[in-house]
């Protein structure tokens, strides 16, 4: 299976939003496309997925144009939602339903996912414990006699959290256990401990060999999956490729040092520049590799007690501001 | 044709989610079970206030009339007998003159007496406990005419004529149109068959309006049209959207009068609902122009459906205009002013007793107004049935246009959030992307 994206392009009026933008997933793994708001990211998916028309370009899943219909896609949107007065397991069933998936096998991968997810409580109200453990019958069944609470009925989606409903959508994106998951900013909003639990989600996602587009703006959340990269700036791509290779091409600039000295003299003295200093803890940005060592060497020479001394490529963040413009870049 | 196919896929499980959300809804539930219980209660109430009452059980009321002839007329108890329907079981026996008879509560004594060159009749019941004055006043009633009727025979008459000479009178005043049209149905007839099929078109169009507006709006209130579109295109998503609303609004109106039939069935055994009976027929059905047979209620039904399909399209297209929730009521109007507009020019036109040949087929042709008229103008056989095809046919593309209208229009718009955007800007749309594609 591979995907390829190939010269897409969107104008309203006369403001181009996509800029002829291309690229490629030959093989599974996630790819991220990242950009300032209104860069352009949501229109390439919607593109991608044939919500908006395009007004030039193709988008090929397997040598074949994309088609939703036929191609078993799961996409977690920017904008969310739910019915708010439907049952949540009417939808979760409509949804798989919408997908091919039939009704019973819909329940258990409503159940499987319910459990994965943490969100028993809200779906099988009646089968969740006091202290929050569950106890389903053989069959899934209620529990009986006296152990049986008061029946209780499932929540409808206006009454849960905003995390929670990010849940079940999230649930809704992965149902029909698809080949190709487009995630828009799928961690914006979640608290740490549900960003940790998406995030063994999407890492067991890619074990099973999907194909994963990712958008977000959280670029240690990017960095932590992505392969590939397409950053996208006014709506054209101002940087593009293997992340591995894009960082390579800058270089290891990145020096984090903790000594036990003041050791300002001799940074000045090797031509580094300090980017932060705490506590004898230095940040330091070096031209390159042989910089770095000179310091290291004068370090030595000098009987400085070094605790870390750590030399690296810098990060996706860095790569991002650099190339997009700092003063333009808002972080959420 | 595969491009339809795939356009459709999903519209089965669009109605049915879209069908079961409307049932299970609390406040449909609540509005239904309201209407069902208004609607089982209809008959019996109206009846109450129009001065019916309720019979207890006891059919008929009079169990025994005794008459007491006191006149050298020729008449005995046999004469009163089959007279009068409301008198069949009652029982009809003679009293001996010079003394009354021991009445018990559901007898009567009528004593029929000569004073001064006239006849009287007195009607007297033992107690008012079990007979009405309706019971008095009929039995007065049939003494009377069969009084009359002796005298008549007196002179010569034979029963059958004496009773006819005794029968009541009516008369009508007609018009001159009415007597130009004696071929055809009288205006009435027409007037009264195009207001009950209008008001039935206008019922269900109208309760629909608002519950198709919200449905198709709610994806884009709720934010989740992106997620639907992935697995579902717009016109499968409108479609089964609409249809369901449809179904549902039209399955309520089938349970009401369901409901007022069980109702009429039910209370016809303890009370006279004959005056129910009475304003139906003023309706005129049972005319013998109007052809009523299986054929008609075809007819009756497609015009019907074609007729909600074309409303509730309407009602659709205004409903992709909107954002959220808010411009429901405002986007509510268009369609609710074109449903009331030709259901008014619908019963302008019946008033007019037709207003000649040519507008009874613009009326029977013309989209919005056919949908009232052609299939009355067919009834009452001012149009024949190739006409009604041909307006059918009309009717049949202007909802397939105006579902594609309304699909595009809606899958334009999906994605677009603000304020609600009128039919003008829509046409604007519509040829914006018609000339687009052509140049493209």
């Amino acid at each position: 299976m591979s995907l390829i994206v190939s010269d897409l392009s969107k104008k309203y009026g006369e403001k181009t939003v996509v800029n002829h933008i291309s690229f490629s997933m030959p093989k599974p793994g996630v790819y991220a496309l990242l950009g300032t708001n209104g860069a352009g990211k949501t229109t390439t998916i919607r593109m991608m997925l044939g919500m908006l028309s395009k007004d030039t370009g193709s988008v090929q899943w397997n040598g074949r144009p994309l088609d939703t219909a036929t191609c078993n896609v799961g996409y977690l949107a920017e904008e969310r939602g739910l019915y708010p007065k439907y049952g949540l397991m009417d939808q979760l069933i409509y949804f798989a339903g919408l997908r091919g998936v039939s009704k019973h096998e819909a329940k258990t991968r409503i159940k499987y996912w319910a459990h994965r997810l943490q969100v028993e409580e809200y779906l099988y109200p009646d089968q969740v414990q006091e202290d929050g453990s569950t106890q389903l019958g053989a069959r899934g069944g209620l529990l009986s006699g006296a152990k049986r609470k008061k029946a209780q009925k499932p929540k409808l989606a206006d009454q849960l959290s905003k995390g929670n409903q990010q849940k079940i959508q999230f649930m809704t994106a992965l149902i029909s256990n698809p080949d190709l998951i487009i995630l828009d900013e799928p961690m914006s909003g979640l608290d740490p401990v549900n960003t940790d639990l998406f995030k063994d989600i999407i890492r067991e996602e890619i074990a099973k060999g999907k194909y994963l587009i990712m958008s977000s703006h959280q670029m240690a959340t990017v960095e932590e999956f992505c392969t590939d990269i397409t950053i996208l700036d006014r709506a054209n791509a101002v940087l593009q490729g293997n992340l591995n290779e894009i960082k390579k091409g800058y270089g290891r600039v990145n020096l984090s040092l903790k000594v036990e000295q003041d050791i300002a003299p001799y940074i000045q003295a090797a031509g580094a520049t300090v980017l932060s200093e705490k506590e004898y803890e230095y940040q330091l940005k070096v031209t390159g590799e042989e910089q770095a060592n000179r310091l290291l060497g004068s370090l030595i020479e000098n009987k400085i007690t070094i605790i870390t001394f750590d030399l690296r490529e810098p990060s996706l963040h860095e790569i991002f501001v650099e190339t997009v413009g700092g003063e333009r870049h808002e972080t959420e | 044709m595969k491009q339809n196919d795939s356009a459709l896929r999903g519209t089965k499980k669009v109605f049915v989610f879209t069908f079961v959300q409307f049932a299970k809804n609390k406040a449909n539930l609540i509005t239904l079970i309201f209407l069902l219980i208004l609607s089982l209660a209809s008959v019996p109430v109206m009846t109450l206030l129009s001065g019916g009452e309720i019979d207890m059980g006891e059919q008929p009321g009079v169990d025994a009339v005794y008459l007491q002839n006191q006149t050298e007329l020729p008449l005995a108890a046999d004469d009163l007998a089959g007279r009068d329907p409301y008198f069949e079981n009652t029982k009809f026996l003679d009293a001996a003159e010079g003394s009354r008879p021991t009445l018990q509560d559901d007898q009567l004594l009528i004593t029929v007496s000569e004073q001064e060159n006239s006849y009287q009749v007195e009607v007297t019941r033992a107690t008012d406990l079990v007979l009405t004055e309706n019971d008095l006043s009929r039995a007065e009633d049939l003494a009377a005419a069969a009084v009359r009727s002796s005298q008549l025979k007196g002179f010569g008459l034979s029963e059958e004529q004496a009773k006819t000479a005794v029968g009541p009178l009516q008369t009508s005043v007609g018009s001159i149109s009415d007597y130009r049209q004696d071929q055809g149905p009288s205006w009435e007839v027409q007037y009264g068959v195009q207001l009950f099929y209008s008001i039935v078109v206008i019922i269900v169009s109208i309760f629909s309006v608002t519950y198709i507006i919200r449905t198709v709006v709610e994806e884009k209130a709720s934010k989740l049209v992106e997620l639907l579109m992935v697995s579902v295109k717009p016109l499968a998503l409108i479609v089964g959207k609409i249809l369901a609303a449809m179904a549902y609004v039209f399955g309520t109106f089938v349970l009401l009068l369901l409901g007022f039939g069980v109702s009429y069935f039910v209370s016809g055994f303890f009370m006279d609902v004959s005056d129910f009976g009475s304003a139906i027929s003023g309706v005129d059905l049972s005319s013998g122009f109007l052809n009523l047979g299986v054929d008609t209620v075809l007819v009756v039904l497609i015009s019907l459906i074609l007729g909600y399909l074309t409303f509730s399209i309407i009602a659709g297209l205004s409903g992709t205009g909107c954002s959220s929730t808010d411009d429901i009521q405002s986007a509510a109007t268009l369609s609710t002013l074109l449903i009331m507009a030709g259901y008014m020019a619908s019963i302008f036109i019946s008033t007019m007793g037709g207003g000649g040949a040519g507008i009874t087929v613009f009326s029977s042709l013309c989209p919005i107004l056919s949908v009232f008229c052609a299939p009355v103008n067919y009834m009452t056989g001012a149009i024949p049935f190739w006409m009604l095809l041909v307006s059918w046919l009309i009717q049949a593309a202007v909802v397939a246009l105006l579902a594609l209208f309304c699909a595009k229009i809606y899958s334009s718009l999906l994605l677009y959030r603000g304020s609600r955007v009128k039919l003008g800007q829509m046409l604007s749309m519509a040829k914006h992307a018609s000339s687009k594609k052509e140049v493209g």
